[in-house]
């Protein structure tokens, strides 16, 4: 039941309002708290840390457990770039300073798979934030009128278990926009 | 039903939804942040714009859906505007931390205060006045400056006062699991202090007027005294520590058991020769003269061969039997040498719990030193030692490894790569202090105990104390360190000094004629105690304000000590002194008024000496001569077998010799006649001419 509300909320999501900004943004964060592994205090303060900020918390725990399950696969490349980061000569001193801050320890900064998902996040954040931001116009510009007026969808939707989630959707959503019409 | 439906409301405008909004805020903060375009088209239709280019609304009234629509589209422009941060939870989040900080300034020191004034007063029936209480949770820190509790049985009094006490901890290390204290400080500890106010709680009980005043009675123990030494009694009470004894008895069993069985071997071996002697007495008779032919003489000659491996036979065996005889005699030898050491050291052993203090004024100075040593080193050391053990207790066992429950994780775990930081070990006190009373009050104790440490390898200090302790103008100050340390060269060094000590002697010192001995004294001493855990050092005492008085003032020695030390502004002793791992203290030492009286006093001591020397060795002989004689007697016919052994011998080679010349003397008849026989033969024989 919950993949269905999942899946619902990000129709909803989709068809309203709510500023893509926003939404891409939760996608980013969670893209990232998905590369960092969650066992320690850096991946927390993070996680609390969006939770200050304008974006869709609902999208962004959504993404996190849907980019978890492939995250593993980038173990390898984190590793390697943690690796890098955490024994380059310039930031070692940078790095033992940090490690003899109070509580820095419990961030696993040193860990390389931490390291790598950290830089990797942030290096990735802006082109995730950029690509879904585009992809949300794109959908609620041109293809969310195409898809609703396509034959296929519309045999889709008269399915009885479609209809049943349709009817689901527009009872939780504020798609006032088709009923109101 | 539908005229009901379509009733419509008046707006009263919702933000950002306004009658009349300009153009520019209309477009950029509204129409912007719409992102269905069928929403925007709706708000659109809604409005109109005037002259001025503003945005007017349409109308005034509106149905209830309608107006339900418009509310969801201005929230979601609510929604879309402003920045990144979402400053509703940032406000939420401030105001907590607000209302933390505000609590913990304003009021936190104060509650703990109140809990814990209410908490004493409980506990003790009478006031309590707690003052600068201070408390940091982030910090783990708890500081009072001043805190005290009445008596309930005396209200004008305090039953204790603290003046600064703290406690504080490193919080970061307590989240690992290790207890690092920084500082555990208690200052200022007083009791039955007098109070300006009552401190009786309104309503408690009434004092009541117990009084609690246990007095020890002090023990001292008599020092030496020479002149009522009991040397039977000494030796019948250490009568089980006599070795020699034992040990002549049972030398005295072997050279018995030895005797009978050489006295046994020897008469055989002597039977043996006799018999092999009535044989040989026919070889004597035979007369070489009378032998006229060949013939005879080989008669001759076999009849000694018959009796050569008899002889031979005997003699080797009787050999042999010397041999194993002298290796026993070796043995009774080495029973008499150790039975004399035994009795070497019996005597020593009685010397030594003598203590004859042999060497004059030496004796003075170690009988003087003797009390204070044993009483302060000794018992300094046997702390220290415990001390010691009890660091080394404290220290981390090995890590054992624990097997971790192998999961296969979903990810990889990754790397860590280590920086340099500062690692605590498991349990760490880096001070812990603590004074009672005030300084310049007669009775003040502070000591203090720094870095005391489950891992003192990796916090790379030693754990150091000190005591300091005055009480009316008698001053003690300890100062140590307890090394654990893996690579420590010293365990444990102390340095011990006690000033202004009374000490006063009675009765103890009758063998210098001193009836009585009072004088203070200082003590100082320092040592370290090295790896197998024995200690040598050094002691300085000084006597000052002496005051003595001795048996009888005319007498020679009496009056030689009695001037010798009041005479002298300062008496001060060194004493060398040997702490055996059982905290046993043996001293040597000297003194400034060695020179005064060293000569005269020294002869009448050394003449003490020696009386109970001989005394001892002559009661120590009488005791063991009796098994000694016995010992001597044995060990004589022991050694009268020798000659018995010897003789057999000897018959036993002139057997031998007998049977030899017998033989040669034969042999040499045998070749005379042959060659005689020889010359005749070849005198008739006619040899071929060429």
């Amino acid at each position: 039941m919950n993949i269905v509300k999942w899946i619902i909320n990000l129709i909803k999501v989709l068809n309203s309002n709510q500023a893509p900004g926003q939404v891409a943004g939760g996608i980013a964060f969670a893209f990232m708290l998905a590369l960092i592994p969650a066992n320690n205090l850096l991946w927390i303060v993070l996680f609390i840390f969006t939770f200050f900020l304008k974006i869709h918390n609902g999208i962004e725990s959504l993404f996190l457990i849907l980019f978890k399950l492939i995250t593993f696969l980038f173990d390898p490349l984190l590793d390697s770039i943690g690796y890098s980061v955490l024994t380059f000569p310039s930031l070692y001193n940078f790095f033992t300073k940090l490690a003899n801050v109070p509580l820095m320890p419990f961030s696993r900064f040193n860990n390389t798979i931490v390291m790598g998902g950290l830089v990797l996040g942030v290096v990735l954040w802006c082109p995730i934030y950029i690509l879904f931001l585009w992809l949300i116009k794109l959908y609620r510009n041109k293809l969310k009128t195409a898809i609703e007026n396509s034959r296929l969808v519309k045999g889709f939707l008269r399915l009885p278990l479609i209809s049943f989630i349709v009817k689901l959707v527009s009872k939780v959503s504020s798609l006032s926009s088709t009923s109101a019409r | 039903m539908i005229s009901k439906e379509k009733k419509e409301v008046k707006f009263k405008g919702k933000k950002p939804f306004k009658k009349k909004i300009k153009g520019n805020i209309f477009e950029k903060k509204i129409l912007k942040k719409i992102y269905i375009s069928r929403d925007k088209e709706y708000i659109l239709s809604l409005y109109e714009r005037d002259k001025e280019g503003n945005y007017i609304l349409k109308k005034e009234s509106f149905t209830k859906e309608e107006m339900k629509k418009i509310k969801s589209i201005a929230d979601a422009v609510n929604k879309n505007s402003g920045g990144i941060f979402d400053f509703t939870k940032v406000g939420l989040l401030l105001v907590i931390v607000a209302g933390i900080i505000i609590f913990s300034v304003l009021f936190k020191n104060r509650l703990l205060t109140m809990a814990l004034k209410s908490g004493l007063e409980a506990i003790f029936n009478a006031k309590a006045e707690v003052q600068g209480l201070n408390f940091e949770l982030l910090n783990a820190k708890i500081s009072i400056r001043h805190l005290e509790v009445a008596n309930a049985d005396a209200p004008m009094k305090n039953l204790f006062e603290l003046d600064k006490t703290e406690i504080h901890l490193n919080s970061e290390q307590l989240l690992y699991g290790k207890f690092i204290a920084k500082n555990i400080e208690c200052q200022g500890i007083r009791w039955n202090t007098d109070r300006k106010t009552s401190g009786a709680l309104p309503g408690g009980k009434k004092p009541s007027d117990k009084k609690s005043a246990t007095e020890e009675k002090k023990e001292s123990k008599p020092l030496l005294d020479i002149g009522k030494i009991d040397v039977n009694k000494l030796i019948a009470d250490n009568k089980t520590n006599i070795k020699s004894m034992a040990l002549i008895s049972n030398a005295n069993l072997e050279i018995t058991s030895l005797t009978n069985k050489w006295d046994d071997n020897l008469k055989n071996s002597k039977k043996r020769i006799d018999e092999v002697s009535k044989g040989v007495e026919e070889i004597k008779k035979i007369d070489v003269n009378s032998i006229k032919t060949l013939e005879q003489a080989q008669q001759a000659l076999n009849k000694i061969n018959t009796y050569v491996p008899a002889v031979d036979g005997l003699k080797k065996d009787i050999e042999k039997m010397g041999k194993d005889f002298s290796a026993d005699k070796q043995k009774v030898e080495s029973l008499k040498k150790n039975i004399q050491g035994s009795i070497e050291g019996d005597y020593k052993f009685f010397q030594s719990l003598l203590k004859l203090p042999k060497g004059g004024v030496k004796g003075i100075a170690i009988s003087l030193a003797q009390d204070i040593l044993a009483k302060k080193l000794g018992n300094i050391y046997y702390y220290a030692l415990k001390a010691l053990e009890y660091s080394n207790k404290l220290k981390d066992d090995k890590p054992v490894k624990k097997e971790e429950k192998k999961q296969e994780p979903v990810r990889s775990r990754g790397r860590n790569i280590y920086f340099p930081t500062k690692v605590y070990p498991r349990f760490l006190i880096q001070n812990f202090a603590a004074s009672i009373g005030r300084k310049n009050e007669n009775f003040y104790l502070d000591a203090y105990l720094r870095d005391v440490s489950s891992d003192p390898d990796l916090w790379k200090k030693p754990t150091t104390f000190h005591l300091g302790h005055i009480n009316y103008g008698e001053e003690l100050i300890l100062n140590g360190k307890i090394d654990s340390r893996t690579k420590t060269k010293e365990p444990l060094v102390l340095e011990f000094q006690a000033n202004n000590f009374p000490l006063e002697i009675q009765d103890s010192l009758g063998f210098l004629n001193i009836k009585y001995f009072k004088a203070r004294y200082r003590f100082r001493t320092a040592f370290s105690l090295s790896k197998d855990l024995g200690t040598r050092g050094t002691a300085i005492i000084n006597f000052k304000d002496i005051k003595m008085e001795v048996m009888n003032k005319e007498e020679i020695v009496s009056k030689i000590i009695y001037e010798a030390i009041t005479d002298a502004p300062n008496v001060v002793l060194e004493i060398n002194y040997l702490i055996e791992p059982d905290g046993k203290v043996i001293i040597d030492g000297k003194s400034n008024i060695d020179k005064l009286i060293a000569g005269k006093v020294g002869k009448i001591l050394d003449q003490y000496a020696k009386k109970y020397e001989k005394q001892l060795k002559d009661y120590l002989s009488k005791q063991i001569n009796e098994e000694l004689k016995k010992n001597e007697t044995l060990a004589k016919a022991f050694n009268g077998l020798e000659d018995l052994s010897k003789g057999n011998l000897k018959d036993a080679d002139a057997l031998k010799k007998l049977l030899e010349e017998k033989k040669k003397e034969i042999n040499d008849k045998i070749k005379s006649e042959t060659e005689s026989k020889l010359k005749e033969a070849t005198k008739n024989i006619k040899l071929p001419k060429f």
